[in-house]
C-alpha cells in the first residue's frame, strides 16, 4: 500500500504537470493545479501515516528492490545530467557544460566500481523520522504555495513582460518541483538521490528564468552553475563513498563512519551549495527575480530545505569531531553574516533571502554541534521556518503585485490598505521572532546546545540580536499608520485567500503546541539518533521541559483581553489626536478621512506644506555590502578549504 | 505563629511571593525613581522634589484624558506592561533565565512597536534607536546568562541561587558589562538616546512621546518593574546575603547616578559600537575564565 | 487624584512670538536658585504628556495655527499661563501689522502673569496658580473656545517710485 502510494507521491505530480502543460485553457490548468495541491497534500499525510504503522524501533519503513533497480537510478540519473548538458551547450556556458560532463562521467564510473557481495536487495526508499518531518513540510507548505501560485500567475500574466514563458511551462516545472523533493527526501540509495538532486536543480533553473530577459537568464545560470558545481561534488562524495565502502546507500554512509569521513564531507559541501550558505549565497539572492510562488517554493518548503536535509542526514555520521566543529563554524558564519546582511537591506525580498540563508546557517550550525539538543533544535527550526518564510514569501508577492514595489519602506501604513495579507504578514514575521512560537524557542535550545564551544557561542549570540533588529525594523515599518475608524475589506482571490489562511492556521497551530511537538516528536527522534553518543548533553533536554509555552500565550491573552474591555470599548474618536510635529501639522477636519501620508505632512516656509519621510536604520555608510559579502565568502571558503584538508587528512 | 515562621512560610510559597513580587515591584520600582530624581537634584545643588513624587505623577496620569493617536498604539502599551510582569513571574517562579530574557526582549519590543506604530517622526527616531540599544545589549545579556550556567552547569534561577558562593566572585568582568546594560536600561546618560527623562532633549520624548496620559502611565509602570528588575539582578550577584547584595546593588545604581550626571549623551552609534567591544569583550573574557 | 494632580504639574512651554526675553527667566526658574522640581514641575518639552501651557509673546497669523494645535494636543484636564505681557495683551507689539493680540483670543488662559519679563518669583506664583485652577479640573472638563478675531490686514502701500523697486528687482535676479 505505502509504496504505491510513494509512487503516486512521486508521479502525479510529474503527471499532473505534463499535464497542466498540455491543458488549452486556463482554467482546466487551474483545476489540474489544484487537484495536484490536494492530492500531495493528502497523499503526503497518508504517507506519513502509513509508515508510522510500521513497527520496529524508529518506524522506519523501507522499499527493498533487487539489485538491478539501481540501474534505474543511473539511467535516470544519466538522462537528467544530459539534460543540464544540453542546456548548457544552448546557452553556451562550458563552465556548467565542463561539470555536466564531469558529472556524467562520474556518475557512469560509479556504476563499474565493484559493489558489495553480500548484499542481494538494494534499500530504495526509506522513511523515517528525518524524511516524515521532511514529508510533512514538503506537501503541506508546497501544497499551500501551489494554491497561492493558481491565483498569483492569473495575475501576474496581466503585467508580465512580453519575454515570459507561458502559465503552462510555469507549472509544468513547478508542480513536478513537488515530486522531484518527495522522491529526494525519501530516498536511500544514492544513485537515485543524485537524480531527483539534479531534477531539482534543473527546475529551479528553468522557474528561476520564468519571466525571461536578461537579469532572469544570467540569475537563472547563476544558479544552474553553483549547483552544478555542487552536483559534481555529490556526485564524487558517491564516488569515493561506493570506492571505500562498495556501498550506495546513505545506509554505507553512517554505516562505516571510519571510512567515509572525506565522501561525507564531499556531500555536506555539495550541501551547502543547496542551502546558498556562504559562500554559494549569490544563487539565491538571484533567484528573488522570479515569481514569488517560486522564491517561496525555493526557500520554504523545497530547494534549500534538501540541503539542510541531507546536512542533517550524514552529520551524524562524522566520527571526527574537528570536522563537526568545522561545519558548526560554517553554518554559524552564515548564520551571522545573513543576518547582518538582512538588517543593511530595504529590499523585502532580499532582506528574506538572507534571513532564509541566516536561518539555514543555524540549522547547519545545529547539525555540527554533536549534541541531540542541537539536533532537535535543527529539526524544528527546518519545520518551523518552512511554514513561516512559507506564508511572508507570499505575502511580499501579493503586496509586491498590488503596490508595485517590495522596498520594506514602502510598505509603511499597508495594514489599512491590504489588512488581510498584512494580518498575516505580521503573523508571519512575529512568528519569526517571539516567544512562544517555535524559531524562537528553537533558537533558544540552540544557544543553549553550544553553551560548551564558546567561539561559536558568540557567533550564535550576535546572530539572533541581529535577526531581532531586521525583523522589529520591518514589523514597525508595515504597521505604522494613522487613524481608521474601520478595516477596510480587501479584495483578495479565493486561492490566495486559501493558502495564506492554510499557512497562518499552520503556524498558530504550531505555535500553540510548540512544546508538546518539541517534546513528543523533536526530542525522541534526536534520541534515536545520539543513540551512541556518549558525551551527550543529556541533562539539557529534560530542563525545556519545565517550561510550557502556555504561561506566555495566557499573558498574551490576558494582556489583549485587558486591552479589550478596558481601552478598546472606551476608545472614542474625540479622543485622537495627530501626532506631535511641534504644532505644524496640517489640520484636517475628519481624521478617519485622512489619508494615510498625510499625518505626516506638516506646514513649512511659507506656509508650504511638506512631506515628511523617516527611514529605518539600514547602517549605510557603515556596512558596505559587498565588502562583507567578500569577507564572508572569504571567511567561507577558508572554512570548506579546512573542511576537506582536515577530512584528507583525517582518513589517510 | 509567630513572625518569623510567617515569613518562611510566604517565602517558601512561590504563590504568594510572585503576587508579592507582583505588587511590590513598581512600588520598589518608583522608590528608585523617586532616589534618582533626589540625588540628581542634590548633585546639581537644587531640593529636588518630593520623595512620593512619581507615586503622584502615576497618579496624575491616569486621571488625565486618554488621548491616543490610534488603537494598536494602546495594545502595545498593555503588552509592554504584561510581558514586564511575566519577566517578574518567571524569575520569581526560578524559570530558565533565556526565557526570562527572551520575554524581556519581547516587552521592549512592543515598545518600540508601539512607537513605531504612530506616525510620529519623534516617535519612530525614538524606537529606531530603541531597537539599536536592544542590539548592543542583548549579546551582553546572553552571555552573562550563558556564564551563569557555565558555572552552575542550568539555566534555571533557582539552581543559581542555590550555590554556596557569590556570583560576583566567580564574574567579576561580567558585572562591569551589566553595569553597561543596566544603564541603557535604566535610560541613563552616555546611553539614553532613545528616550530620557530629562526634558528637552533633542526627539522630544522619543519612543514615549506620542503615548498620553494613562497610556503614559502603563509605560510608566511597566518601567518601574523594569528597573526592579535589573536592581534585582544586580542583587543576585551577591545572592547569598541579602543585604550584601542589596549594597552592591545600590553602589551600582548611585555609581551609574552619577555617571548620568557627569556625562552627556552620545551618539546611538556611539553606543553600538562601545557595547559590541569594551563590554562584550569583558564579557568573553570572563566567559573564558569560567569555561572548563 | 486632586492632589496627585496638584503635586505634578507637567509644563510645556510654547514660544509664540516672544523676544526671549520671558523664555531665559523661566527656564531660569529651574536653576538651583529657584528651583521649581521641588513642586514637582517638569519641563516636558511635548504637549502630549503636559498639564500647563505655557505661552510667551504675542500670537501672529502664522503662529495662531501651531499654537491652536498644541494646545488641542494637550489631554485635559490642562491649563493655560500667559507669561509676560505680549501673551495678555500683544504688549508692545499689538499694533504692528501681523499680531493678533493676545494669546486669549485664540485659546482659552487661565492665569495672566504680567510683566516685561515676569519676575521669577512672580512666574512661580503663576504657575502655584495654575495649579490651583488645574485641580478643579477633571478629565471631561468642557473648554471654552474663545471666539477668533478677524484682523483685516491691509496691504502696505506700494512705494510711489516704481523705478526704485525695478532696480532692486534686478539687483535681486543679479
Amino acid at each position: 500500500m505505502a509504496e504505491w502510494l510513494l509512487y503516486g507521491m512521486m508521479g502525479i505530480p510529474l503527471v499532473c504537470g505534463v499535464l497542466a502543460l498540455l491543458a488549452g485553457s486556463d482554467r482546466l490548468r487551474n483545476g489540474i493545479a489544484a487537484f495536484s495541491a490536494v492530492a500531495v497534500a493528502l497523499g503526503g499525510l497518508a504517507l506519513v501515516w502509513l509508515s508510522l504503522q510500521t513497527p520496529g524501533p524508529g518506524r522506519i519503513w523501507s522499499l527493498t528492490a533487487p539489485l538491478q533497480a539501481g540501474w534505474i537510478g543511473s539511467a535516470l540519473e544519466l538522462v537528467i545530467i544530459g539534460v543540464i548538458f544540453a542546456v548548457a551547450l544552448r546557452i553556451r556556458n562550458f563552465w556548467i557544460a565542463l561539470f555536466g560532463v564531469i558529472q556524467f562521467i562520474l556518475a557512469l564510473a560509479v556504476n563499474f566500481l565493484p559493489a558489495h557481495e553480500e548484499e542481494t536487495r538494494l534499500v530504495l526508499f526509506r522513511i523515517d523520522d528525518l524524511t516524515r518531518i521532511m514529508l510533512l513540510v514538503t506537501s503541506l507548505v508546497g501544497a499551500s504555495i501551489l494554491i497561492f501560485a493558481i491565483g498569483y500567475m492569473k495575475e501576474h500574466a496581466k503585467h508580465a513582460p512580453p519575454t515570459a514563458g507561458s502559465n503552462a511551462r510555469f507549472f509544468f516545472f513547478f508542480i513536478s518541483f513537488i515530486g522531484f523533493m518527495v522522491g529526494l527526501v525519501c530516498s536511500n540509495h544514492l544513485s537515485f538521490f543524485s537524480f531527483f538532486w539534479e531534477a531539482t536543480t534543473f527546475c529551479s533553473y528553468a522557474l528561476i528564468g520564468q519571466d525571461g530577459g536578461e537579469a532572469r537568464r544570467v540569475n537563472a545560470v547563476r544558479a544552474l552553475f553553483i549547483n552544478s558545481f555542487g552536483g559534481v561534488l555529490l556526485l564524487g562524495g558517491i564516488f569515493l563513498l561506493k570506492w571505500y565502502t562498495g556501498g550506495e546507500s546513505f545506509d554505507a554512509v553512517l554505516a562505516n563512519k571510519s571510512v567515509t569521513l572525506l565522501p561525507a564531507v564531499l556531500l555536506c559541501v555539495a550541501a551547502f551549495t543547496k542551502s546558498a550558505l556562504f559562500p554559494f549565497q549569490s544563487w539565491l539572492l538571484g533567484a528573488m527575480v522570479a515569481p514569488t510562488p517560486v522564491s517561496a517554493m525555493l526557500h520554504a518548503a523545497t530547494m534549500v530545505k534538501a540541503g539542510v536535509y541531507l546536512v542533517m542526514r550524514i552529520t551524524p555520521g562524522f566520527y571526527n569531531e574537528r570536522a563537526m566543529m568545522v561545519v558548526a563554524f560554517a553554518g554559524a558564519l552564515s548564520f551571522v553574516g545573513g543576518a547582518l546582511l538582512a538588517g543593511t537591506q530595504s529590499n523585502g525580498k532580499k532582506v528574506l533571502a538572507y534571513s532564509t540563508i541566516s536561518n539555514l546557517g543555524l540549522v547547519v550550525a545545529c547539525a555540527g554541534i554533536d549534541s541531540p539538543l542541537a539536533y532537535a533544535a535543527g529539526l524544528a527550526i527546518i519545520t518551523f521556518h518552512a511554514i513561516s518564510k512559507g506564508l511572508l514569501f507570499l505575502c511580499v508577492g501579493r503586496i509586491e503585485q498590488k503596490i508595485g514595489s517590495r522596498d520594506i519602506e514602502d510598505m509603511d501604513g499597508l495594514i489599512f490598505k491590504m489588512p488581510f495579507t498584512t494580518c498575516a504578514a505580521l503573523l508571519g514575521m512575529m512568528s519569526m521572532l517571539l516567544p512562544p512560537f517555535g524559531m524562537l524557542l528553537s533558537k533558544w535550545l540552540a544557544i543553549e546546545a553550544t553553551i560548551r564551544s564558546p567561539f561559536l557561542l558568540v557567533f550564535m549570540v550576535l546572530g539572533s540580536a541581529l535577526t531581532v533588529f531586521f525583523w522589529a525594523k520591518w514589523i514597525g515599518r508595515m504597521q505604522n499608520t494613522g487613524y481608521h475608524e474601520h478595516m477596510p475589506r480587501e479584495d483578495i482571490g479565493l486561492p490566495m485567500r486559501i493558502s495564506m489562511t492554510l499557512l497562518g492556521l499552520m503556524i498558530l497551530g504550531t505555535g500553540v503546541t510548540t512544546m508538546f511537538i518539541f517534546g513528543k516528536v523533536f526530542v525522541p527522534m534526536a534520541h534515536a539518533v545520539f543513540d551512541d553518543v556518549p558525551n551527550a548533553n543529556w541533562q539539557a533536554l529534560s530542563e525545556p521541559g519545565t517550561f510550557s509555552a502556555v504561561v506566555i500565550f495566557a499573558a498574551v491573552g490576558a494582556g489583549l483581553l485587558i486591552y479589550y474591555f478596558v481601552f478598546w470599548r472606551r476608545f472614542r474618536k474625540e479622543n485622537v489626536r495627530l501626532p506631535f510635529l511641534c504644532g505644524e501639522n496640517i489640520e484636517i477636519d475628519n481624521v478617519d478621512q485622512d489619508n494615510d501620508i498625510r499625518s505626516y505632512d506638516f506646514h513649512s516656509v511659507c506656509g508650504k506644506v511638506e512631506h515628511c519621510v523617516f527611514s529605518s536604520y539600514y547602517f549605510h555608510g557603515v556596512i558596505n555590502e559587498k565588502l562583507v559579502t567578500m569577507c564572508l565568502n572569504w571567511g567561507a571558503w577558508l572554512i570548506i578549504v579546512v573542511l576537506i584538508g582536515n577530512s584528507i587528512a583525517a582518513t589517510r | 505563629m509567630n513572625l518569623t515562621e510567617f515569613f518562611r512560610s510566604v517565602w517558601n510559597n512561590p504563590t504568594i511571593l510572585t503576587i508579592l513580587a507582583l505588587l511590590f515591584a513598581p512600588v520598589f520600582g518608583c522608590v528608585l525613581m523617586s532616589l534618582d530624581r533626589k540625588i540628581t537634584a542634590r548633585m546639581q545643588g537644587r531640593m529636588g522634589p518630593p520623595w512620593l513624587q512619581p507615586f503622584y505623577d502615576l497618579c496624575k496620569l491616569f486621571g488625565k484624558q486618554p488621548l491616543a493617536l490610534h488603537r494598536p498604539q494602546i495594545m502595545y502599551a498593555v503588552l509592554h506592561l504584561v510581558f514586564m510582569m511575566l519577566v517578574v513571574v518567571l524569575l520569581v517562579q526560578g524559570q530558565d533565565l533565556l526565557m526570562v530574557l527572551f520575554v524581556q526582549a519581547f516587552s521592549v519590543i512592543c515598545l518600540v512597536l508601539g512607537g513605531m506604530s504612530v506616525r510620529s517622526p519623534y516617535s519612530w527616531i525614538g524606537s529606531q534607536r530603541k531597537i539599536l540599544q536592544m542590539l548592543a545589549y542583548e549579546p551582553v545579556l546572553v552571555l552573562l546568562i550563558l556564564a551563569v550556567n557555565l558555572r552552575d552547569s542550568s539555566f534555571l534561577a533557582s539552581k543559581v541561587m542555590e550555590n554556596p558562593q557569590p556570583l560576583l566572585f566567580s564574574m567579576p568582568l561580567l558585572f562591569l558589562a551589566f553595569l553597561c546594560v543596566v544603564a541603557i536600561e535604566f535610560q541613563k546618560s552616555p546611553f539614553d538616546v532613545a528616550t530620557s527623562h530629562h526634558a528637552h532633549q533633542e526627539i522630544v520624548k522619543g519612543i514615549t512621546l506620542e503615548f498620553s496620559g494613562p497610556f503614559l502611565g502603563i509605560i510608566e509602570i511597566a518601567h518601574c518593574y523594569e528597573m526592579a528588575i535589573f536592581f534585582g539582578l544586580m542583587m543576585a550577584f551577591w545572592h547569598t546575603s541579602l543585604l550584601a547584595g542589596f549594597l552592591l546593588a545600590f553602589c551600582s545604581f548611585l555609581f551609574l547616578l552619577i555617571l548620568d550626571n557627569a556625562f552627556s549623551r552620545l551618539t546611538s552609534y556611539w553606543m553600538l559600537r562601545y557595547m559590541w567591544t569594551v563590554p562584550l569583550t569583558l564579557a568573553l573574557a570572563n566567559l573564558i575564565w569560567l569555561w572548563r | 487624584m486632586t492632589k496627585a494632580t496638584s503635586k505634578s504639574p507637567w509644563i510645556v512651554h510654547f514660544n509664540c512670538n516672544s523676544c526671549n526675553g520671558c523664555d531665559i527667566e523661566f527656564l531660569a526658574c529651574l536653576t538651583p536658585v529657584y528651583d521649581v522640581e521641588r513642586l514637582g514641575v517638569v519641563h516636558v518639552g511635548n504637549p502630549k504628556h503636559a498639564d500647563i501651557l505655557v505661552v510667551t509673546g504675542s500670537v501672529n497669523h502664522r503662529n495662531r495655527r501651531v499654537l491652536k494645535n498644541v494646545y488641542e494636543q494637550m489631554p485635559s484636564p490642562k491649563v493655560v499661563v500667559a507669561m509676560g505681557i505680549c501673551p495678555a495683551t500683544g504688549g508692545i507689539f499689538a499694533d504692528c501689522y501681523n499680531v493678533i493680540g493676545g494669546v486669549g483670543k485664540v485659546i482659552p488662559v487661565d492665569v495672566y502673569v504680567p510683566g516685561c519679563p515676569p519676575k521669577p518669583e512672580a512666574m512661580i506664583d503663576g504657575i502655584i496658580e495654575a495649579v490651583g485652577i488645574l485641580e478643579k479640573k477633571r478629565c471631561n472638563t468642557e473648554t471654552v473656545r474663545p471666539e477668533l478675531p478677524v484682523k483685516i490686514v491691509k496691504p502696505a502701500p506700494a512705494p510711489a517710485s516704481a523705478p526704485a523697486s525695478g532696480a532692486s528687482e534686478k539687483a535681486v535676479a543679479n
